[in-house]
């Protein structure tokens, strides 16, 4: 079942949550809204749902229009960031709860509802775990119980806000290549909301980039990690060293530092320049005017990969740079060192 | 809960830094802690008792099964059953109301919850007579159709509503606020109805501070006595409660039989007072 989102607008107050968000999401495709918290991705979702009505616009499933469709009509399946299972009810009554308080004319037998549930307990990989409490699970636990939960009524589409939001970060890992199978077996239309950036793009067929109630982007992962649309983009996903300064002649200037600038134009603008950490080539001896001089102020030598924070020499922004073991150890670096970085990438955008 | 196997090691050092000066002090608070409370709760209780057998077990049971003492059991047994059912469904209904939903004037509601309790109950009892009275034209309206609610028993049972609405709704509000309305989201996502969610759902998560209000409530309209003497006329047999009686007896010089009803009373209250230590350790073993 497709999912389209037509000029959706929601405003509490006189903030404006989301403004004209415009999406399709095909059928099967499992999509990840990510932004920062407050850019209106948990709101999107919740409008999806039901659970909250948009100022504007259209929620359409499968070419039938249910913005004003009651919850239930809907049939989607959602999973909260906090579980929301149901204290007072065991693992096997939580996930058999949305078929047991289905009218009697299309409630399941009490035979079909044991073997569904036992089919998605196994799904989950939580056979033993039918008689416990959710208070006597982890974490990663409850919330594969309260996915079987919403799997149990066939959801058309399925929801989750920040599903791993409260777990930690091993576990999350884990859950995470774990929904990537289970999606490809079940292969419901799903939306998942997430302000991890990591996570959206392990697990996601696509990502749609929210910032202040707009979408900034929407791509394939490699899409867009490689080729952001936006300064806001390249910042928000991954780390990135941001240079402040203008364009002349197709050539990026900040202080002594130039590169080339791809853009088109012979106006003079101000400019943004990004350069990843790890795409830095480090010299002893300055190579042209390609080449910063900095000064190394921190090492952190804790693994296959060295942070380094390095001041540049003109400007005196921190820089921060990765580079491997091996390389570290061949140039050997020392703390307060004045060298000089060249970077192998950088983006460049007008402002 | 500490173990007791396990010496209290830090605590004995601790006490043993305590100086002769501070142990003064903590001693002399806890003796005048312990006098306040034998002088002014557990002698009046026991002198109750003893009043009450002080001509002996026969005359006690002679007085409580008096005509009129049984009719004010009987009256206060009744009111209160009528009492806390309502307030329990109007505690709930209101306690949902205002946590589930968002409306202009809910947080001058909330204030006005606790005017019962701020009122003086007397002032609770006479806005019943001002309105149902000889006094007010509906008043008279119901009185000329043969409905009297002063000095008769509906009157008795509207002043208790009044005095004890809060107790539920109080306990209800502050619990249904921290725990929000996902578990009831979730439960109609799944596709259950507004009703189905509220029995399977909210209600389980509420029941334990639901059972605390109402025993709070049913003590109060067992004992309220300002609000229902002012309603009430005192009419011997009929439209006497239990306190009521109890007034009335020991004003006519009638002690051992005012102290007999009353004994049933502490018990009633004693009683209730178990049954909430026993709810509070049943909680706490519930939630840890």
């Amino acid at each position: 079942m497709s999912i389209e989102i037509n000029h959706v607008s929601k405003a509490f107050d006189s903030f404006q949550i989301l403004n004209d968000i415009n999406l399709t999401i095909p059928t099967g495709e499992l999509v990840a809204l990510l932004g920062p918290s407050g850019s209106g991705k948990t709101s999107l979702l919740r409008i999806v749902a039901g659970l909250e009505q948009p100022d504007n616009g259209q929620i359409v499933f499968h070419g039938q229009d249910l913005t004003n469709a009651h919850i239930k009509e809907r049939q989607v399946g959602f999973v909260f960031q906090h579980y929301a299972l149901f204290q007072n009810m065991t693992v096997f009554n939580n996930i058999a709860y949305g078929l047991r308080v289905r009218p009697r004319k299309i409630r399941p037998s009490r035979a079909e509802i044991k073997a569904k549930v036992d089919k998605l307990l196994r799904l989950v990989r939580l056979e033993p775990f039918g008689k416990r409490y959710p208070s006597q699970l982890s974490g990663g636990q409850r919330q594969r119980v309260a996915l079987a939960r919403a799997l149990a009524i066939e959801p058309k589409i399925l929801l989750l806000d920040e599903p791993f939001g409260a777990l930690d970060a091993k576990v999350r890992k884990e859950l995470r290549y774990w929904l990537r199978e289970l999606h490809e077996s079940v292969k419901v239309t799903s939306i998942f909301v997430t302000h991890d950036q990591e996570e959206a793009f392990e697990v996601a067929d696509r990502v749609v980039i929210i910032q202040n109630g707009k979408i900034e982007q929407v791509g394939t992962p490699e899409q867009v990690y490689n080729h952001p649309a936006n300064p806001f983009v390249y910042d928000f996903i991954g780390s990135a060293n941001k240079f402040e300064g203008k364009i002349i002649n197709g050539t990026f200037i900040d202080g002594s530092f130039e590169t080339e600038a791809p853009i088109d134009s012979n106006i003079e603008s101000a400019g943004l320049g990004f350069v990843r950490p790890y795409h830095f080539v480090i010299e002893k001896d300055r190579s042209g005017k390609y080449s910063i001089p900095v000064q190394i102020k921190h090492i952190h030598a804790v693994g296959p990969t060295v942070h380094l924070e390095v001041e540049r020499s003109d400007s005196h922004n921190v820089l921060n740079i990765e580079i491997n073991w091996e390389e570290f150890s061949l140039l050997n670096l020392k703390k307060d060192q004045t060298i000089h970085i060249k970077p192998k990438k950088v983006q460049i955008f007008a402002v | 809960m500490e173990s007791t196997v396990q010496p209290n090691l830090p605590r004995q050092a601790f006490a043993a830094r305590h100086s002769l000066k501070e142990n003064v002090v903590r001693w002399s608070l806890i003796t005048v802690v312990l006098l306040f409370f034998f002088g002014f709760l557990i002698i009046p209780l026991v002198s109750i008792f003893f009043e009450a057998f002080k001509q002996g077990v026969s005359v006690y049971l002679s007085s409580i099964v008096e005509a009129d003492a049984l009719s004010a059991i009987r009256l206060t047994l009744f009111v209160t059953l009528i009492v806390v059912p309502i307030n329990a469904v109007f505690g709930i209904l209101f306690a949902w109301v205002i946590t589930k939903y968002s409306f202009r004037g809910k947080n001058l509601l909330i204030t006005l919850i606790d005017l019962p309790f701020s009122v003086s109950p007397v002032i609770g009892g006479l806005i019943f007579i001002l309105l149902f009275g000889q006094h007010s034209s509906l008043g008279r309206w119901l009185i000329s159709h043969n409905i009297n609610i002063v000095f008769n028993v509906p009157g008795i049972v509207l002043a208790t509503l009044f005095v004890t609405f809060p107790f539920i709704s109080r306990e209800l509000i502050p619990l249904m606020q921290s725990q929000g309305t996902v578990s009831e989201e979730a439960s109609i996502l799944l596709g259950a109805s507004a009703w189905q969610t509220f029995i399977h759902v909210t209600l389980p998560n509420i029941k334990w501070a639901l059972f605390y209000g109402i025993i709070l409530c049913n003590a109060r309209a067992i004992g309220e006595f300002g609000a229902v003497s002012v309603v009430s006329g005192h009419i011997r047999g009929m439209t006497n409660t239990m306190p009521l009686q109890i007034e009335n007896l020991y004003n006519e010089y009638q002690f051992v039989a005012a102290f007999a009803i009353a004994s049933i009373m502490s018990l009633l209250a004693i009683l209730t007072m178990v049954i909430k230590v026993v709810l509070e350790n049943f909680i706490k073993k519930q939630t840890r």
